[in-house]
């Protein structure tokens, strides 16, 4: 086991339209499933955006596999996957283009993991459906898929659960409870059935800003 | 990497733009209208020599500088509407997480915004084909190519929000202005490498420079702005809703809202140059007219945000026409302003008699708000429908106020 915390960051702060949404986040993981608690509004969301590198921080520093994330994007971004909780992707893309466009972002192809992936979430016959045409639930699926490309270190995931059918999101939970000794997975969740059944360690959100001294689990 | 991705993004962007174009043709139509000459032709041709004159050597800087920079701004008012559809949408927003280089992105952005200016393109290709030897002379054709890289820096800062590094072009306009009224050719081509120097450092600018948000985190609202919320908020929470949907679109709201203050001090200044006589009456109602068209334009702004959500708020025990009639009221109520500068002097001269002057305002107020119907309902046609509204209506005006 690499003795870096695969994901690590100090003093974050996120401001959007000149207010604050929070101030002095801090945290260091080392390998393991992670549920991000905490009530609604308080930044879990902005949290992971600004952990995946889709919202630059106000203040303070990002930390992937030991690689500073926002003096060296790239190769940080590597190591890297995030699942928002809305489905960005374009309305004309097919789930199939959209795999491919992020294996070639990542430098790889769709390996075993993700076709096992795509077959138990049952999309095989569903890749060369354009996503407006798909259902949230599938869209999600999809974009789950996408998470696994490339063997990531750090997966990062807003709310994975919404959308998904009672096989998916159990599939989803033994996916989460698969022993791997490089990995992160930080989710957030309300969704306690999700976290206990992922045997997630839960991280409530408050105390990643009570104290002075990095929440190491 | 570039393919893929600059594949994707022109896809989102014909698609979005092609949006923005069925929405807006008509103002294409008025352009190629208004403009003199074989009609969408001519606004090519003319540009080119537009184009053209800012750079053909002359003595007078300023007027160089103020037709470069005039072009510049119509370049910049030109990519503002096609923000949305260069930003790629939340896809571009989640693809940063990718680990796509710097440089790829660039090339990305750079494509897109070429592709965007492609009728800025061919104006400029029209204008470097009509220079004058340009293999001997090459310093009008480098002044072209700079004034471009200018013009694309400008619309790089306001398509990232950067609007502080704007006026980072002006050294560079001045230097090129400069270089064009000097007849020495060292000291040309110096001047021509400062304006290359100003253009790469706002574009450094633009790219390093972070948003204000994001320096001020701590600024707070005044206490009268947040005490004026709170009241609306409690008496009048439909107003509040209006002023603070217009609040999320400053820039066109504002842009109309002091158009229409400012047609209406120029026409109640021309019928007091008129001296009230028999031309005033033509102006009176004309400038109405144009007022009404202009302030239409808000009532799809204050629609637009409760379309998406109709749903829901068609589950809420409100009166069916709810929010017409307030949509209306506000709107009579933005134009009261405009109609106390025009109706002040003329009640003051008495050349209108004070009935008149009331049925005359009256009638204005009912066409503002008769014009809610074409702008909300009429799609692609809304414009030409109002136009249509607002020209019977004037028609109908002039007759009842000439003498």
């Amino acid at each position: 086991m690499s003795a870096i915390s695969p994901l690590a960051c100090e003093n974050l702060s996120a401001v959007y339209n000149s207010r604050v949404i929070f101030h002095s986040l801090t945290l260091a993981l080392k390998p393991g499933v992670f549920a991000l608690r905490g009530p609604n509004g308080i930044g879990k969301s902005t949290a992971l955006r600004l952990l995946a590198g889709a919202q630059r921080p106000a203040t303070g520093q990002i930390r992937i596999d030991g690689i500073d994330l926002l003096a060296s994007p790239e190769t940080a971004k590597r190591q890297l996957s995030y699942v928002p909780d809305i489905c960005p992707v374009y309305p004309f893309m097919t789930g199939e283009e959209f795999l491919r466009f992020v294996a070639a972002a990542k430098q790889t192809t769709l390996d075993d993991t993700v076709r096992t992936l795509i077959d138990t979430f049952g999309l095989t016959d569903i890749l060369r459906t354009r996503f407006d045409a798909m259902s949230f639930g599938t869209q999600k699926k999809i974009m789950l898929c996408a998470a696994w490309i490339g063997a990531p270190r750090v997966i990062l995931l807003d709310e994975p659960g919404n959308g998904l059918d009672g096989p998916a999101r159990d599939y989803l939970a033994r996916l989460f409870r698969q022993p791997d000794q490089e990995r992160v997975i930080l989710f957030s969740t309300h969704d306690d059935a999700l976290a206990s059944a992922s045997d997630a360690v839960t991280i409530e959100m408050q105390s990643l800003f009570r104290h002075s001294e990095p929440a190491t689990t | 990497m570039y393919v893929p991705l600059v594949t994707l993004r022109l896809r989102w962007y014909a698609r979005t733009s092609g949006h923005l174009l069925l929405r807006h043709w008509q103002w294409i139509l008025l352009a190629c209208i208004i403009v003199p000459g074989i009609p969408v032709v001519s606004l090519f041709l003319d540009g080119a020599m537009l184009m053209q004159a800012s750079v053909s050597p002359g003595p007078d800087p300023l007027q160089h500088m103020l037709i470069m920079t005039g072009l510049e701004g119509a370049a910049v008012l030109w990519i503002l509407p096609q923000r949305q559809a260069m930003s790629g949408g939340p896809f571009s927003t989640w693809a940063t997480t990718l680990p796509i280089t710097h440089r790829t992105q660039t090339c990305v952005e750079a494509t897109l915004l070429a592709a965007a200016n492609s009728p800025f393109l061919l104006i400029t290709a029209l204008a470097v084909a009509g220079l004058p030897d340009t293999q001997h002379n090459p310093y009008p054709l480098c002044s072209v190519l700079v004034m471009l890289a200018l013009a694309a820096v400008a619309q790089n800062a306001v398509l990232n929000r950067q609007t502080r590094a704007l006026p980072g072009i002006l050294p560079g306009n001045a230097a090129l202005a400069m270089g064009l009224a000097t007849p020495v050719s060292p000291i040309r081509w110096l001047l021509l490498t400062l304006a290359i120097a100003s253009a790469a450092a706002t574009l450094f600018l633009s790219r390093h420079v972070r948003n204000p948000e994001q320096r001020s985190p701590n600024r707070r609202k005044s206490p009268f702005f947040s005490a004026g919320t709170a009241l609306l908020a409690s008496r009048a929470p439909a107003l509040l809703i209006q002023c603070k949907t217009l609040a999320e679109h400053p820039g066109p709201a504002l842009l109309r809202i002091i158009a229409t203050l400012a047609l209406a001090t120029g026409a109640a200044r021309l019928i007091s140059i008129f001296s009230f006589d028999s031309r005033s009456p033509l102006v009176l109602v004309l400038a109405m007219t144009a007022n009404c068209l202009l302030l239409a334009g808000l009532y799809r702004l204050l629609y637009a945000p409760r379309h998406a959500m109709r749903d829901y708020l068609s589950a809420l025990p409100l009166p069916r026409y709810y929010w017409p009639m307030r949509d209306i009221l506000f709107m009579l109520m933005l134009n009261t302003l405009p109609l106390a500068i025009l109706s002040t002097p003329l009640i003051i001269q008495g050349h209108l008699s004070l009935i008149t002057l009331a049925a005359l305002i009256a009638a204005w107020q009912i066409l503002l708000a008769l014009l809610r119907w074409p702008v909300i309902h009429g799609g692609r046609r809304s414009l030409l429908c109002g136009a249509l509204l607002s020209l019977v209506w004037s028609g109908a005006a002039l007759a009842a106020v000439s003498p």
